[in-house]
């Protein structure tokens, strides 16, 4: 007969004690506490769930476990990987495949102590402070941080669904339709146009339309040097527009046209069988349509009724704290954070000081006055980056720009600083990865 | 085992007769604990110190019963306190790690937090582009791309940032930031820096 070592068969008493005092303390009584190994021994400050395991959420997961190990936390998401839509335009002109974006959460687990559940979050019901999933499994939290992303507005511009999608490919979420638009791509015969329609702001990464189309041209460079990028843009103005506008000039001419909002550039309708596009006054026949719909926050924000009218979730820029429920902060692209923009950046930034912001209450601490930053690279080429920062203060009730700071890359730099800042671009890629995930 | 069972009967059965009368409640404690302890090495093929049958040490043995079951009995006993005492420690080890739980200056960590986002890990570009040899992906990282902020001082790292706040026409990201910061700003996240170069993680960030 094998015999469990003492020391083993120790730990599992003490652990299935603990899971049974974590149960009796659960908040709402009846829910699902989350127990982390890492916990035991330890006296339990409290319970945390994030949903959502993209930049904001894997940041603040992280983060909270680091800053405060008493506090419980698991992180919520639908898939057990996931890839990153930063660096996904470089996958279209083959500077990284597909692969090189895939993150896990092994590191939040093993090392941070985060407890995963791979499951949708069906709903949220923030009075009795509970989390419901798609497999039926209920989760209470003392403090709920919800970053779930994005959700696009189907049917905007008129006649792009799910079904146009698989024709007329968004690629605004990295993963299989990253891949389509880059069979397309591919496949695209020269001479002919790839069509980019930008939505409405606000939407996900502000410069990523402009950063793709830069690397459709060099993809395109080559093998097709007849063929042309057209963007229609529902803006008049864009992030980094004076940079882009100079590189495009610079290092791709004519090679790249952009059409505003005030130039008829929005896109109104498409027609996904015959492959048009249409404008107010125009009709487009691309080789290849990439259309980026209109955004809103998540369904789960929208649900729970954490949006306004915006369709964006309002927050206390003081710790992001929803203006909508009590111990519910969004999170990363699904708030309104104006003027931080929509990006992983932002969303790394709004992770951490929300994290701080957290473990100081359940310490019964005041919460530091919170200090936001945001810094987008954006990849003209392989060897031409330019960037934008912004740093951001809470000043009486809402998010403020610091005077004097931030900005943008020189407008006029020789090419050896383009040629830094696209190596910045490649380590602060591999640095927020290893921030946020581990 | 067999053997030195019988020729220690009537001990063994004294034994039994002292637990089951509860005359002495410690001396059948340690009846019972030597017995357990003979039992169990015999199932595991372990020969206790028992000689075989008609050998001179079983006469020895038969001659010394007593003697003997007390020295296994101490031993159970001994066995029984280094357990507890062992129990004892690991609970104590453990409120200590509860009670020593190094959490970072959340004031400071808040200022100090965004660095992280950039200079968490000094490895090679991911762009396919880059430099072809280990040694130029190097040499290029080092020269011009972000570097990793372990092994920095706090004074280093109060130097870099004044360095950039004394280039007001500086367009680079780090002059950018550094105009967001005060001195008071600039001290917290220097010292912050110095002490938790790694954010946290255990293997994320190496001396540049």
């Amino acid at each position: 007969m094998k015999r469990m070592p003492r020391r083993q068969f120790v730990k599992g008493l003490a652990g299935s004690a603990l899971a049974g005092a974590s149960a009796l303390a659960t908040r709402s009584g009846i829910a699902d506490p989350p127990v982390s190994v890492a916990s035991i021994g330890r006296r339990t400050l409290g319970r945390v769930v994030v949903i959502g395991g993209g930049f904001a959420g894997a940041t603040a997961a992280r983060y909270l476990r680091w800053l405060e190990p008493r506090i419980e936390v698991t992180l919520v998401t639908p898939e057990a990987e996931y890839f990153t839509c930063p660096f996904s335009n470089l996958v279209q002109a083959d500077l990284v495949s597909l692969a090189d974006l895939r993150r896990d959460y092994r590191a939040l687990t093993d090392d941070a102590g985060v407890e995963l559940v791979v499951d949708h979050a069906r709903a949220i019901d923030p009075v009795a402070h509970r989390v419901e999933t798609a497999t039926g499994r209920t989760l209470g939290y003392d403090r709920l941080l919800l970053a779930p992303g994005v959700a696009f507005i189907w049917g905007s511009p008129n006649g792009y669904d799910r079904a146009a999608s698989e024709r007329m490919p968004h690629a605004w979420s990295a993963g299989r339709q990253t891949l389509l638009l880059k069979a397309r791509l591919d496949a695209l015969e020269d001479g002919a146009t790839a069509l980019i329609s930008v939505p409405r702001a606000p939407f996900r990464c502000p410069p990523g339309p402009y950063e793709r189309a830069s690397l459709m041209a060099f993809a395109l460079a080559e093998r097709c040097p007849r063929s042309k990028v057209l963007i229609l843009d529902a803006n008049e103005h864009f992030s980094k527009q004076a940079l882009f506008e100079q590189a495009w000039a610079e290092v791709y001419p004519g090679r790249i046209e952009r059409i505003p909002a005030s130039a008829d550039g929005a896109v109104q309708r498409v027609d996904a069988a015959t492959g048009q596009v249409f404008t107010d006054f125009e009709v487009f026949r691309p080789g290849l349509a990439n259309i980026i719909p209109a955004q809103r926050a998540a369904g789960i924000a929208v649900d729970a009724g954490l949006t306004d009218d915006s369709g964006w979730c309002p927050v206390d820029p003081q710790d992001f704290a929803s203006i909508k429920a009590s111990d519910v902060h969004v999170l990363g692209d699904a708030a309104q954070a104006m003027p931080m923009p929509k990006s992983a950046s932002a969303a790394n930034s709004q992770a951490k000081q929300c994290a701080v912001a957290v473990v100081a209450a359940l310490r019964g601490e005041t919460s530091p006055e919170p200090l936001y930053h945001s810094t987008c690279y954006s990849l003209v080429g392989p060897e031409y980056g330019v960037s934008v920062s912004g740093l951001y203060r809470s000043v009486a009730g809402q998010l403020a720009a610091i005077e004097g700071a931030g900005g943008t890359s020189a407008i006029r730099a020789e090419q050896l600083v383009r040629r830094e800042e696209a190596e910045q671009d490649s380590a602060w890629y591999q640095s927020i990865c290893r921030d946020a995930f581990g | 085992m067999l053997g030195w069972l019988q020729a220690n009967r009537q001990s063994l059965a004294r034994c039994a007769g002292e637990v089951r009368c509860r005359a002495s409640r410690l001396w059948g404690l340690w009846c019972a604990s030597a017995l357990i302890s003979l039992l169990l090495a015999g199932c595991e093929g372990q020969a206790p110190d028992a000689p075989a049958a008609g050998s001179a040490a079983a006469q020895q043995a038969t001659a010394k019963p007593a003697a003997t079951l007390r020295a296994l009995a101490e031993q159970a006993k001994a066995e029984q306190g280094a357990a507890e005492r062992a129990k004892t420690e690991q609970a104590k080890t453990e409120q200590a790690a509860a009670e020593r739980i190094e959490t970072p200056d959340l004031a400071a960590a808040a200022l100090a937090a965004n660095c992280y986002t950039c200079h968490l890990t000094p490895e090679a570009p991911v762009v396919a582009s880059a430099p072809a040899t280990p040694q130029a992906q190097a040499e290029t990282i080092k020269a011009t791309a972000i570097p990793t902020l372990a092994g920095w001082q706090a004074d280093e790292i109060r130097s870099a940032l004044a360095r950039y706040q004394a280039e007001p026409g500086g367009q680079g990201v780090m002059h950018r930031i550094a105009r967001a910061l005060d001195a008071e700003a600039i001290d917290a996240i220097a010292e912050f820096i110095a002490t938790h170069p790694c954010a946290g993680l255990l293997e994320a960030c190496s001396e540049p």
